[in-house]
């Protein structure tokens, strides 16, 4: 594993504890430039997992608390009137930060839900005819509660597409929660130390964005695609989006893992990530004891031409 | 690996094959045995059941497990009378239908579409109507659809189609070349023999056994002529010549089989002398399992080939040396004029005057007095035809039995019959009298499709007399004097007319309507083309047009031919494959991977499963020896930089690799034959 993430995942390690595999999916969905979704019971660890990726980061944060009635200006910032220049000025929003923490999104109306998308896929907003940028890296992490529970407005399958991961963090392990209970309470912790500044972030996405990849990634990526696209059991195949965000996610990880070529196992290790929400929707309930991403993975050979 | 299972409850294909095969057990209703198609029923039920969500629990292993045990015996125990291959379909079937209730995962369905294919081909033993190929074909698309549907679930109707389309297109010219090149072996060619027949006369007349045979529509044989087309009326053709009589029965005589397999084994051959006019025609004739064959009288064959098929018997009974298990073309020509001597005056007079020893009293007694009162053959013969003609008889199809003195019964007290009836009444009556007589049967007239072709259907059978007067055979036909209509305007005509068919026969009422008249006749010529130019295309056919397409034929045309056939459909295949082997083609140093791969699995009876390099070494390096572990990892990382990396190194590294790994094969396991 390349030294400054190792570092950065033993950070976070220190806030969230017993979850290396998750925390480093996070940092992959980070250098990949994908926004995040987390989906878990309330909690769970959820903001805090988003507060500590912005301070290792060192990104300026802002979190906006989702509820049905948060209206799009809320979060995009409106223009106000001057009293002494006489003019309008736009007053940015919450969303004018590195790092977003979109709580409980699916509590908001559609309308507000889709203003963020908007601003997530387009890096841009527009406010009353005028199109602000959004700053650099700009990355959203969103968190969910599971669409059963009540007062949910679940995302639909369209805005799922643009998350490039979802994860859900899961009950601790005994001894992991037991480590928790034992460290000084709440918000008393240390302040996280920042590992790395946005400079280096921004030369890391690029890295990785630089990454190699051989014919054999992209037909086994391809591959994985096709088969969802043609066996029959998959009721929302993957779009070329997804196939896009796969292979994106596969170069972070193996960039992580300091390597400078992909292999099959870095398209494995962030599948279930990328793909679970995708093939899935919303349509939360599990019958079958495995995933559709784990039975997709299971039926396509990495070594196949 | 867990194989991928598809949902069952609502899983439309599932519902759609299950009803492909319910359709087509139907179809073969009366071939397969009645469990057979209730287990179907049953598969199908479960599936429907299933996909309304009516039930959700499949069928257990263990429950459908002991159904084929109990199948399987059952199979065993109804198909003592079945031939062979008629159990195979059933056991094919079953088979099936267990599937079906079972059928979870994909590999399944394709074992079904293939079964189903198959299937669909073993329909053909049993029908080979053109009717049957219409529907076989639209069942067979049918199961393309379902195929496609279930290969890829997301594609529309057109997709599906044109895929369909363009396999069908691909497979035409193999089919074709194999329909008309194909050399038909005979042993590979034939069906085996059916244990039952269900052809329309039988070797043997007791009266009573034709009136089932009218009630049937099936075609019997076609003649084409390529003279003139005979009289309705004179359209006699003789199949068999029935010479013993047991008081009940007419059969084949005895003697004269033995004396056919003397001659034959002498090489005496009957060539009868023709003279007169000639009607020439090829007959097709249905299989009928025996080798009796039809022919107007006197035939001789008219062919090269059919003179080496057709045999001619000492009593003018054609027949073919090999019995007719499918459907035979011959060529003969009949001299109507002729007039037929005895081919052996004192054999056909001791096996013609055979009666029973006693029976039928009253019958002698009539005919020891008829006969003082003519003493001359034929005014006896006339004075019979008289007596049927004077005596009030009549044409039934049902009459009533008659088992005891059969004869008398019928001469004197119920005086109704059909032409079974009046032909062994005749023959006997005229051998009680000292003529030499014979029933005759076949079929008599006929329906013209065409201006030069005639289907004669099994309703056309007849029986008929053939007394031996002054040294020739002649023929006397007593039913003509019953029921003219009968030999005028055919068997249909007479049904139509007789009180006792209404509401029975199931061509009445139906012919009253002009359309549907010729619709019949539409469907009789679709018929008669179907037979001779797609079933009843044989060896001889074959031949033709080999000649056609080489001239003379020679044994190294013939096998050049033959060869470049073989490589034409090797060739079509291979262009056919060519696209999907080339886009599977990998990379030498990942062949070489693979095959050390398989090396390691066979020896430790391990199986990669979609495994990545990396995994496969992750998932079962514990199980290995230090040194093979060690040896594999450097391998996995090899190949990792060379197919993932883009490290240019090539084959010569990984092979080096590769080495390593046997040598630590080896070395753990010096007797393994790596």
């Amino acid at each position: 594993m390349r030294k400054e993430f190792k570092t950065v995942i033993d950070t976070l390690s220190e806030h969230i504890i017993g979850k290396p595999h998750q925390l480093k999916l996070a940092v992959t969905c980070l250098l990949a430039k994908g926004h995040l979704l987390i989906e878990d019971l309330p909690g769970m660890g959820k903001t805090t997992l988003s507060h500590a990726l912005a301070h290792v980061f060192a990104l300026s944060y802002s979190r906006i608390q989702f509820t049905s009635d948060l209206l799009p200006a809320d979060m995009l910032g409106v223009n106000i009137f001057d009293q002494q220049s006489h003019e309008f000025r736009f007053h940015p929003g919450p969303v004018f930060n590195e790092l977003v923490l979109a709580d409980e999104v699916n509590r908001a109306s559609p309308k507000t839900q889709s203003a963020l998308l908007e601003a997530m896929e387009e890096h841009q907003v527009s406010v009353d005819g005028t199109t602000y940028s959004l700053p650099s890296p700009f990355f959203v992490v969103a968190t969910q509660n599971p669409s059963h529970q009540s007062g949910t407005y679940p995302l639909p399958e369209s805005q799922l597409d643009r998350f490039l991961m979802r994860i859900s963090l899961g009950y601790p392990s005994w001894e992991a929660e037991k480590a928790m209970l034992q460290q000084p309470q709440g918000r008393d912790k240390t302040p996280l130390s920042s590992c790395i500044s946005v400079e280096s972030l921004l030369e890391h996405q690029q890295a990785v964005a630089d990454l190699r990849c051989s014919d054999a990634v992209l037909t086994y990526v391809l591959n994985l695609v096709n088969q969802s696209r043609e066996e029959s059991g998959y009721p929302q195949p993957l779009s070329p989006r997804a196939s896009r965000a796969l292979l994106g996610a596969a170069k972070a990880w193996a960039y992580i893992h300091d390597r400078d070529y992909v292999i099959p196992e870095d398209v494995q290790a962030v599948f279930a990530a990328v793909a679970e929400h995708r093939l899935r929707g919303h349509q939360q309930e599990q019958f079958e004891e495995s995933t559709l991403s784990q039975r997709l993975l299971n039926s396509v050979d990495p070594l196949a031409a | 690996m867990m194989a991928p299972s598809l949902p069952v409850a609502g899983n439309r294909d599932s519902l759609l094959i299950s009803l492909f095969f319910l359709v087509l057990s139907l179809s073969l209703f009366g071939q397969i045995h009645l469990w057979v198609l209730l287990l179907c029923i049953c598969a199908a039920v479960v599936r429907i059941c299933l996909y309304s969500g009516l039930y959700n629990h499949m069928p257990g292993r263990r429950m459908v497990n002991l159904l084929a045990l109990l199948a399987g015996v059952a199979l065993v125990t109804t198909s003592n009378n079945v031939d062979f291959l008629r159990v195979m379909v059933n056991l094919l079937l079953m088979a099936s239908s267990l599937k079906l209730m079972l059928l979870s995962k994909r590999r399944d369905f394709f074992q079904l579409f293939i079964c189903g294919i198959f299937l669909l081909a073993c329909g053909f033993i049993f029908y080979q109507s053109l009717g049957r190929t219409l529907f076989c074909a639209a069942m067979f698309i049918v199961l393309l659809f379902i195929l496609f549907s279930a290969h890829n679930p997301s594609a529309g109707f057109a997709f599906r189609r044109n895929k369909s389309a363009i396999l069908m297109l691909q497979a035409l010219p193999i089919a074709l070349m194999l329909f008309v090149f194909m050399p038909r072996i005979p042993p590979l060619w034939k069906m085996p023999e059916g244990k039952s027949t269900e052809t329309g006369l039988t070797d043997k007349i007791t009266p009573g056994d034709i009136a089932n045979l009218a009630q049937s529509e099936d075609l019997a044989f076609s003649a084409t002529f390529t003279t003139a087309l005979p009289a309705q009326q004179s359209r006699y053709w003789r199949a068999m010549t029935l010479e013993y009589f047991d008081g009940k029965s007419w059969s084949a005589s005895e003697t004269r089989l033995y004396a056919q397999v003397q001659l034959q084994q002498m090489r005496r051959e009957f060539y009868p002398a023709v003279s007169g006019e000639a009607l020439r025609y090829e007959v097709v004739t249905e299989p009928t399992q025996k080798t009796w064959l039809y022919a107007l009288d006197t035939a001789v064959p008219d062919s090269a080939a059919s003179g080496q098929a057709l045999w001619q018997g000492w009593n003018y009974q054609l027949s073919a040396l090999q019995p007719v298990y499918s459907r035979f073309a011959y060529q003969v020509a009949s001299y109507p004029q002729t007039q037929r001597v005895s081919s052996n005056l004192a054999l056909d007079k001791a096996i013609n005057t055979q009666v029973p020893e006693r029976g039928n009293p009253q019958t002698r007694e009539w005919v020891n007095s008829l006969r003082q009162q003519h003493p001359w053959d034929n005014d006896f013969a006339v004075a019979l035809m008289d007596y049927f003609a004077d005596e009030g008889f009549e044409y039934t199809l049902t009459p009533p039995a008659m088992l005891v003195d059969p004869v008398d019964r019928f001469m004197f007290d119920a005086k109704v019959g059909f032409c079974a009836h009046y032909a062994s009444a005749m023959s006997y009556a005229f051998r009680l009298a000292g003529i030499p007589a014979r029933v005759v049967s076949g079929y008599q007239g006929g329906t013209p499709i065409n201006d030069n072709t005639i289907n004669v259907y099994q309703y056309d059978a007849h029986a008929w007399v053939e007394a031996l007067i002054d040294g020739y055979w002649r023929t006397f036909d007593p039913t003509t004097v019953v029921a003219p209509s009968r030999i005028l305007e055919g068997f249909e005509h007479a049904a139509r007319f007789s009180n006792e068919m209404q509401g029975e026969h199931p061509l009445n009422g139906i012919n009253q309507w002009q359309v549907f008249e010729y619709f019949r006749i539409l469907n009789a010529r679709m018929d008669y083309l179907w037979n001779r130019w797609v079933l009843g295309f044989d060896n001889n056919d074959q031949t033709d047009v080999f000649k056609r397409l080489l001239g003379d034929i020679s044994t190294l045309k013939m096998s050049i031919l033959s060869f470049g056939l073989f490589a034409l459909t090797a060739l079509l295949l291979t262009l056919y494959f060519v696209p999907s082997w080339r886009r599977k083609a990998i990379s030498k140093h990942q062949k070489r991977y693979l095959t050390t791969i398989e090396s390691i699995e066979k020896q430790f009876n391990i199986r990669r499963d979609n495994r990545s390099p990396r995994q496969f070494y992750e998932h079962y390096k514990a199980i290995f020896p230090p040194r093979l572990s060690q040896a594999l990892l450097a391998l996995t990382q090899e190949y990792e930089a060379i197919e993932y990396g883009g490290h240019s190194q090539g084959v010569e590294k990984i092979n080096q690799r590769c080495r390593l790994v046997y040598q630590a094969l080896r070395d753990t396991y010096p007797r393994s034959r790596c």
